[in-house]
């Protein structure tokens, strides 16, 4: 028969293992991103591409914080910040552009850790 | 601990991303000792609402196609369980959007990230103040 202390760590597993399984998918999820905010450089400020990015990254900045990646999770909420302020000025396109450098490295850097979710 | 109000046993998650369903799963089903179902849209969760017959139902604002309010809407205007409360799920929530999320008939908003260690008892809470409210 479980144990009250088996079912917790049975929990316990399974949390770190979605949470490695949701780090090995962000390159995967950071992808379409990374489509947007290419076709945003060459088209300007079309309003469509914006608000799909912004979906995407608030997607991300979600699961990430829920999941304990709270790196890619402040990076995302920031850039999708940078897109809400109504006009990609230069300087603005400029802080996107050095917030999604640093979030492709992070994501292609192997290092990425998540919190670890304990059920005690 | 019973406060003589009925215990919450059966939730519908509604929610986009697979993986926030996963650990919401886990968070209800195993940590929480709930009956829970989650669907990926809206479509899907006004379905369920006549095949699961949720108690309360977990619902996400911003989903592609149909979002949130508009499944709450939809629950409200032409469903025969309109009554079923409905807690919002959302990051970044602004008090005045607690407040709009509240007279368009949700019960109560969590925000995300939510704590999967405590989400089941604040469902539990929020279902107790339902039907003392109720009464």
């Amino acid at each position: 028969m479980r144990t009250g202390n088996d079912i917790k760590q049975e929990v316990n597993v399974q949390l770190a293992q979605l949470q490695r399984d949701y780090i090995a998918k962000l390159p995967i999820k950071i992808a379409p991103v990374n489509q947007d905010w290419q076709s945003l450089q060459l088209t300007g400020e079309d309003e469509i591409t914006i608000k799909n990015m912004q979906r995407k990254l608030h997607a991300i900045a979600g699961t990430s914080s829920t999941l304990g990646v709270e790196q890619v999770a402040a990076l995302t909420y920031c850039i999708e910040e940078l897109l809400d302020r109504g006009s990609l000025t230069p300087e603005c396109r400029q802080a996107i552009a050095q917030r999604m450098n640093e979030l492709n490295q992070l994501i292609d850097s192997n290092t990425l850790e998540a919190s670890p979710m304990v059920f005690k | 601990m019973n406060d003589g109000s009925p215990q919450l046993q059966r939730v519908l998650y509604i929610e986009d991303e697979e993986d926030i369903r996963l650990v919401a799963q886990i968070a209800l089903e195993q940590i929480g000792g709930l009956t829970t179902k989650t669907c990926a849209s809206g479509p899907e969760g006004l379905e369920a609402v006549d095949t699961f017959v949720p108690e309360l139902i977990l619902l996400d604002v911003m989903m592609p196609g149909m979002d949130g309010p508009s499944v709450l809407g939809k629950l409200r205007q032409r469903h025969a369980r309109n009554d079923i409360p409905v807690v919002f799920i959302t990051a970044k929530v602004q008090p005045d959007e607690v407040h709009r999320f509240k007279e368009m008939g949700a019960e109560a908003v969590i925000t995300k990230p939510f704590e999967p260690m405590t989400l089941a008892a604040q469902l539990q809470e929020i279902w107790s103040h339902f039907h003392a409210h109720r009464k």
